[in-house]
């Protein structure tokens, strides 16, 4: 503890803080742990460069700007940026035999023999850098391999876990098959083949129905099971003489440091926000590695996110141009970057509940725990999902039905394929990460444009578990139809992208996921677009057959006019039902009330479903981003 | 909104109490209609020739799909406890949508307190919302139309043209398939919209983007209904030109020189108006009067003001129709005098009901030292004075009552038969022409509409006309044919057939006879009742 109070003491005899100042920084570092000097700085007691100034005299060493200075390009090849990262230094310069290494940590003497492990005997000769000097040399430095990794690694190294290719042949070519089928039949015999139309569709419908219900049923019991497993774990540990209740949060200085990724991307009206949204979670913020990415043609949003001059936990990275130009692709160059042991992605107008990232590092602590005592056979959890629900959700009317969707999604249909074992589709925030799992799953598919729910799934084909957490996180609805049907198209394509990718070969996907994954997979990946594709056809068949049958004659047999209906009404009214049973639960009855307006809702889905179809075959990658701060500042009271 | 759920709730158990009673002296079925409302409904799936088709074609569908659940009870199609029901929701609906317009309007509680007892202190209200007639759900779109249309116009926040459609659109898509007036209200509550929208500054075609909004339910509600009576009837103007319309039925007025009102505007205010005295009631329409002539002075032609001349719209409509000859309406100051169709200005009261809430509104702010209790006290004691007059002698003073007692005592015999049948049926058929002239009794006899041939069977009922002896066990029809009738769809097509059929009278015989109705039963199947005669008249 000498060290620290040697730098305290030297800023405080050089009047660069007050005492008053030292004491609550080292009030800080003992209930958090950490460096006294970065306390200093995150309590906003002294500057990033006047630190490494006073650290610089302590340590007997010069400070370099490594902004105008970089390092030698050849000379910092030498390290990875990992493990330059990892360390807190980068091989600077070299003059004749001496290298001269810039340190954001003391040079110590096992630093200096990591130096020459890594780099080769040398004279050592140190400079001091700050940290944000640092990794940004860093990064410069490295940038191709950043690329590499954040949008080529997956394709390269796993390119049957990759979108790049897009459909295989046969994926391509079976759908035109069927459908030439079907039109050949229709010509041949139109009675039959427009009973074959008509009972497709409906038990596409009906399946995509009846797995959406089966999941949300089984969120009592879920809920029951949870109850009587907590029971009989509290008389366990009663048995065992512990604690009735394992406690579940730990201390300050025991939490481990947590990235959270901001993608923002033409967002300058919005991303001020994220700041004060991130700065009201309830974690050591000296613990916090949050980096807002950037892509580097945003002008506008790269200099609202500098004039806001975030504070020290809080990283603007600015990824370099690319494509394919997603948000996937941002992660993945933010995860490159990334210090934390956890990470999570939260979009620039996220609210999450303030202990939701103490609720995750509990979720994955308890499973370290029950699988370390052999209490658990269950895979390894590798990422944990939070709720989303709405801020602004009795905005207007499609803020209240996506509300309704969204409640249905997070509170009855996660949780109920949690409790049965399936592979969950994360959603597009709030999902967080151990990061060695998320390294070695390959992280996010750029090329999927919706890299959450495929992340997910890859995580079951991987052998790991992904688990939700009642925690939740406030978030925009998108209030604009036109924006909402661009953002819908992505994500129903994504879907599509996702079946496509995983079902290359149905039979060796089936081998690595089970049974559940299989029903999972088939049951909501593959079911919800093409439930959206068929939603048109059967309404349309349903009407039409019944207008046919009545009054033109059309004559197809009774019990396929009967079973369409009643299986249309039943389906629609099982969703309508359930949907408001979610959203009542999770908003109120005028939010949930509204879920009588759910077949409407659902044209609005086979408008995108058809509409990202189109897209699969033409523009498969293609990213329509969702634009966020269309409701401004409104706020409703309906989640609370 | 506060206070929301205990309007709903309050109206709810005044509108069970007043089902209670009339249900508990068999009222509820005094109208013809009433009891048509209800069998149309109920052979929506209960009829040998089950499906949509039974609805139309001068009524509109509405009232018949909301009742189509509980009429498949039979307990509650026979007493019309399906309709209290119905009609006890809607009254429920009508007054929180009425609170929430006051509300939305500014009006303090004593104000709101004082509209709401103008609706649910109204005895010809309550009466017609414990029937299966179609004011209560007319009543109760037309109000939630104005609520939703109060509340995207005088929101503190600037509501979308989805919550326009959703609020206002889809109430008045209830009324445009409830009643013909929702669809005046349609074309008044569009041109209120764009007033709005333009006075706000905004933008014309943020103006068309809303009213396209607000009118887009009841446009695509009105063009399925055209296109029904298209596909049905092979005419989409049947429910305005076919055999059962409005059209159809003043033609024998005209025939018979008794539709004075049409051309006559000022006759047709005066019975317009008289109809208007005796539902609403003279302290309500005095009260009314002042209000209107208050808020015009105070608020000019604002939004608010606006609202409530919303409410009229059905009032306005119903002169117009009265005007053109496409409705009639009789009563004390008729010729001739009567009562007939006088409950079609209910849809006037929740108009008044604003009114007076309005004019106490503003005598608060008008005279800040009239204690405003005392106010709303005496306008209480008033209307309790009104209720007390109408009580001294309800059949004559409320012209709605009048009505219902006039068919009570029209129907006294018909509805005896039916009893009578209700207790003799043995299963086997029904032949009975339940849309001639006051045979609409299929509540009372109380038998699944399944068991009947009639005229909404189609070709089954001719094909039992033909043969009634190998169809039906069971034939109901007037001996001799109707003479005196509304509409020539009111002659008796089973009384065409068989009165002077003589095979029939081989194969039947008269088992039952009241008035100038009888029941047959086929001769070949056992047990026959013995012949009972009663005296009565149906005229």
């Amino acid at each position: 503890m000498r060290a620290p109070l040697e730098i305290g003491q030297s800023l405080l005899s050089s009047g660069l803080i007050t005492e008053d100042q030292l004491e609550a920084a080292l009030l800080r570092q003992r209930a958090e742990g950490g460096h006294l000097g970065h306390q200093l700085v995150l309590g906003g007691a002294i500057g990033r460069r006047e630190l490494f100034d006073a650290l610089a005299e302590q340590w007997g060493a010069p400070r370099v700007d490594l902004i105008a200075e970089p390092p030698d390009h050849d000379l910092v090849q030498a390290v990875s940026y990992p493990v330059a990262l990892r360390e807190g230094w980068v091989p600077w310069k070299r003059d004749g035999d001496q290298l001269i290494v810039a340190t954001t940590v003391a040079p110590t003497r096992a630093v200096e023999e990591r130096v020459l492990e890594l780099c080769g005997p040398a004279e050592l000769s140190f400079r001091v850098t700050t940290s944000w000097d640092l990794w940004r040399a860093i990064e410069a430095a490295h940038r191709h391999t950043l690329l590499f990794e954040s949008q080529d690694r997956l394709a390269t190294e796993r390119p049957l876990s990759s979108a790049l290719e897009g459909l295989t042949r046969w994926q391509r070519w079976s759908p035109v098959v069927a459908v030439l089928l079907v039109l050949v039949g229709i010509v041949l015999s139109p009675r039959t083949g427009f009973v074959l139309v008509l009972a497709g569709a409906n038990i596409v419908f009906s399946a995509a129905i009846l797995f959406k219900t089966l999941a949300a049923v089984l969120v009592p019991w879920r809920r029951a099971h949870q109850s009587r497993l907590r029971h009989a774990e509290v008389r366990e540990r009663q048995r065992r003489g512990l604690p009735p209740i394992w406690r579940q949060r730990r201390a300050d200085a025991d939490l481990p440091t947590y990235t959270i990724l901001i993608p923002v991307y033409n967002e300058a009206n919005v991303v001020a926000k994220v700041v004060e949204n991130i700065g009201s979670l309830d974690y050591p913020k000296s613990k916090l590695d949050v980096m807002l990415l950037l892509e580097a043609d945003d002008e506008e949003t790269i200099a609202v996110a500098r004039a806001m001059r975030p504070p020290e936990y809080v990283r603007l990275v600015v990824v370099p141009p690319g494509k394919p130009q997603t948000k996937p692709r941002a992660c993945n160059y933010g995860l490159a970057l990334a210090r934390g042991e956890f990470a999570v992605i939260f979009d620039a107008e996220d609210r999450p509940d303030s202990d939701q990232l103490r609720q995750a590092v509990a979720a994955f602590d308890r499973d370290d725990l029950e699988r370390a005592e052999g209490l658990s056979t269950k895979n390894p959890l590798a990422v944990v999902q939070a709720s989303l629900y709405y801020y602004n959700a009795d905005y207007n009317v499609l803020t209240r039905m996506f509300a309704i969707e969204y409640a249905h999604w997070f509170e009855a249909m996660l949780p109920g394929m949690d409790a049965a074992g399936l592979p969950l589709p994360l959603g597009g925030t709030s999902n967080h990460f151990r990061v060695s799992a998320l390294q070695s799953m390959g992280a996010w598919d750029p090329y999927n444009v919706t890299e959450d729910a495929d992340a997910g799934l890859r995580a079951s084909v991987q052998g790991f578990r992904v688990a939700v957490i009642e925690s939740g996180t406030g978030e925009e609805a998108c209030s604009q139809t036109t924006a909402w049907i661009r953002q819908r198209t992505r994500w129903i394509k994504g879907y599509l992208v996702t079946s496509a990718v995983n079902t290359r070969h149905p039979l060796r996907f089936a081998r690595q996921v089970g049974v559940r994954g299989v029903v999972g997979m088939v049951g909501l990946i593959m079911a919800t677009p093409l439930a959206f594709l068929a939603y048109p056809l059967a309404l349309g068949f349903t009407a039409a057959t019944y207008v046919g049958v009545q009054f033109i004659g059309l004559d197809l047999p009774a019990w396929v006019v009967g079973t369409s209906i009643t299986t249309f009404l039943f389906g629609n009214a099982m969703m309508i039902v359930s949907a408001a049973i979610a959203a009542t639960w999770r908003y109120n009855w005028r939010i949930g009330a509204f879920a009588i307006f759910t077949p409407v809702y659902w044209l609005l889905h086979s408008v995108a479903a058809w509409r990202a179809l189109y897209q699969l075959v033409r523009d498969p990658h293609r990213w329509e981003k969702t634009p966020h701060g269309l409701t401004e500042d409104y706020e409703s009271d309906a989640h609370v | 909104m506060p206070g929301s759920l205990t309007v709903f709730v309050v109206s709810c158990v005044v509108g069970t109490v007043a089902s209670v009673y009339t249900v508990r002296t068999g009222s509820n079925l005094d109208y013809g209609d009433a009891m048509a409302h209800l069998t149309i409904s109920g052979r929506i799936l209960d009829s040998k020739a089950p499906g949509l088709q039974q609805l139309g074609t001068v009524w509109l569908p509405l009232p018949h799909l909301l009742l189509l659940p509980l009429v498949q009870n039979l307990y509650l199609f026979r007493t019309g406890v399906a309709a209290c029901i119905l009609g006890t929701l809607c009254l429920g609906i009508a007054a929180t949508a009425l609170f929430r317009t006051m509300a939305r309007l500014g009006f303090g509680g004593p104000a709101r307190l004082v509209g709401l007892a103008v609706l649910l202190a109204n005895p010809s209200l309550l009466y017609a919302f414990t029937t299966a007639l179609t004011e209560p759900v007319l009543v109760a779109a037309i109000l939630a139309c104005l609520a939703g249309l109060a509340g995207w116009a005088f929101s503190s926040r600037k509501l979308s043209g989805g919550e326009l459609a959703v609020f206002a659109g889809i109430p008045a898509g209830a009324g445009v398939l409830t009643r013909y007036e929702a669809w005046a209200l349609v074309i008044s509550g569009s041109i209120f919209v764009a007033i709005v929208v333009v006075r706000r500054g905004e933008t014309l075609r943020r103006a068309l983007v809303c009213v396209l909004s607000f009118a887009a339910v009841p446009f695509a509600s009105i063009c399925w209904w055209l296109a029904y009576n298209a596909a049905w009837y092979g005419n989409p103007l049947e429910f305005l030109t076919g055999n059962y319309s409005a059209a159809a039925f003043t033609e024998v007025f005209i025939q018979q020189g008794q539709l004075t009102t049409k051309g006559n505007p000022g006759l047709s205010f005066e019975i317009f108006g008289w109809a208007l005295l005796e539902t609403a009631g003279l302290v309500p329409l005095v009260l009314a009067g002042v209000g209107l002539i208050v808020t015009t002075a105070r608020w000019g032609l604002s939004d608010r003001a606006l609202l409530i001349w919303l409410a009229g719209t059905s009032s306005a409509f119903l002169l117009f129709s009265l005007t053109s000859g496409q409705h009639i309406m009789v009563n004390d100051v008729s010729l001739p005098t009567g009562a007939y169709n006088n409950r079609y200005v209910l849809s006037a009261v929740p108009w008044v009901a604003l009114l007076v809430a309005a004019l106490v509104h503003e005598v608060r702010g008008l005279a800040r030292g009239i204690a405003v209790w005392p106010t709303v006290l005496a306008v209480a004691a008033l209307l309790v004075g009104q209720n007390l007059w109408w009580a001294g002698d309800p059949g004559e003073r409320m012209t709605v009552i009048e009505e219902a007692h006039s068919g009570r005592v029209a129907f006294a015999p018909v509805k005896e038969m039916a009893t009578w049948l209700h207790a003799n049926y043995d299963g086997g058929g029904i032949l009975m022409d339940e849309s001639a002239d006051k045979l609409a009794v299929a509540p009372v006899i109380g038998v699944p509409i399944g068991e009947y041939y009639n005229r909404a069977t189609g070709d089954l009922f001719d094909d039992a006309l033909a043969d009634p002896q190998e169809y039906a066990r069971w034939v109901v029809m007037h001996r001799v044919q109707v003479t005196n009738y509304a509409t020539r769809s009111a002659l008796d097509m089973v009384t065409e057939e068989m009165a002077e059929d003589p095979q029939f009278a081989t194969d039947y015989r008269l088992v039952y006879a009241i008035s100038d109705l009888g029941v047959y039963r086929r001769i070949s199947d056992p047990e026959d009742p013995p012949f009972v005669e009663k005296s009565g008249s149906t005229s």
